[in-house]
């Protein structure tokens, strides 16, 4: 098979497997759609531009997270400003380019509202940690890699991030 | 100096932010907090993620954009080779079309008929399938004695020149003559 051709296959079969959960993270990080899906295409065009680069190690998914993480980084960065977790701060980076889709049940909308407003209790370093473990199930290590920490300040982060969720979905719940 | 890894709190944490883990794995109530916040988390976020029908379709895929140009670039490739294979091959034939091979020969200007005409080739011509097609031969003897007349002209222009001369010194001896100079 010519190299070409195994790329397709790989990279086809990348979109098949972990498209969703690039654009979950993403979705989660930005709190918007049409943002989320720009963002996702351009994780797989990086990825495809770079494919010479890469080996197969046996985790593609935090290897496209990595990817989606910085890409959200540097746009935050770009902008002069922290990768605030609130549309009015995404809003302010990226101008919203089409009209969002409404919801598409009246659960998801109160789940998402509730998302929004326990995040954003979060600092941005928390919220990467977090959601870097969750949808890229990676180790401690490699998220303090991935956003340049320590691992002991990557773990801390998780912690603190953890109780103050905990403090806003379980104890505060009526 | 690089800290040492807190381990223990690693530990902790990798227990509680587990995918699986069974209800009574966890070591101590910290763990159990932490745990707590984790499946929180995990539970809105799947919540508030939009329904999925089927995996993710990328607006273009740039695996497909490559291969595309690469059939592409190909075809059009192809398409040139064909081409030049086409005006080449009809070059060729207009070149060595069949009209071509079979042109009469021309008569050379410099050679023209011999007078008086020829009648046998007169009637040749006149003899052919069209009595009115133009008749070359008699075209260039037409040229050839319009070129004698020119040649006579300039022969007889030089023997004036050579009167006027004569002319000339005859009068200038008159001139003196009559002037008593000789």
């Amino acid at each position: 098979m010519s190299r070409l051709a195994e790329d397709n296959r790989r990279f086809a079969r990348w979109s098949r497997d972990h498209g969703r959960t690039v654009r979950g993270y993403l979705l989660a990080m930005t709190r918007r759609e049409d943002l989320a899906d720009d963002l996702t295409q351009e994780v797989f065009c990086r990825a495809w531009r770079a494919r010479r680069r890469y080996r197969e190690q046996g985790n593609a998914r935090a290897y496209l997270l990595k990817i989606a993480d910085r890409l959200v980084y540097d746009r935050g960065r770009k902008a002069g400003r922290e990768v605030n977790f609130n549309e009015e701060s995404w809003q302010q980076i990226e101008p919203e380019s089409r009209t969002a889709e409404p919801s598409e049940s009246l659960l998801q909308a109160e789940a998402a509202g509730q998302l929004t407003v326990a995040l954003s209790g979060l600092s941005s370093v928390q919220r990467r940690v977090l959601l870097l473990r969750y949808y890229g199930q990676m180790t401690f290590s490699e998220i303090a890699q991935t956003i340049g920490c320590p691992l002991n300040t990557a773990l801390s982060h998780c912690r603190r991030g953890l109780l103050a969720l905990r403090k806003t979905l379980v104890e505060n719940v009526p | 100096m690089s800290e040492a890894p807190d381990t223990r709190l690693q530990h902790r944490l990798e227990l509680a932010t587990s995918a699986d883990l069974a209800a009574d794995a966890l070591p101590d109530v910290q763990t159990d907090a932490l745990r707590e916040g984790w499946l929180a988390l995990g539970q809105l976020l799947e919540e508030a993620q939009p329904a999925s029908h089927g995996p993710l379709h990328l607006r273009s895929a740039p695996w497909e954009k490559t291969t595309r140009r690469r059939q592409l670039a190909v075809v059009v490739g192809v398409a040139a080779v064909m081409m030049a294979c086409m005006t080449a091959g009809w070059s060729f034939w207009w070149m060595n079309r069949p009209d071509q091979m079979a042109a009469p020969d021309l008569v050379p200007e410099s050679t023209p008929p011999s007078l008086p005409a020829d009648r046998s080739q007169q009637t040749a011509v006149s003899d052919g399938p069209d009595e009115l097609a133009w008749d070359d031969t008699l075209d260039q003897r037409l040229a050839s004695a319009g070129q004698e007349v020119v040649r006579i002209q300039q022969s007889w222009d030089g023997l004036d020149d050579a009167f006027d001369a004569v002319y000339r010194g005859i009068e200038l001896v008159e001139e003196d003559i009559e002037g008593n100079t000789l």
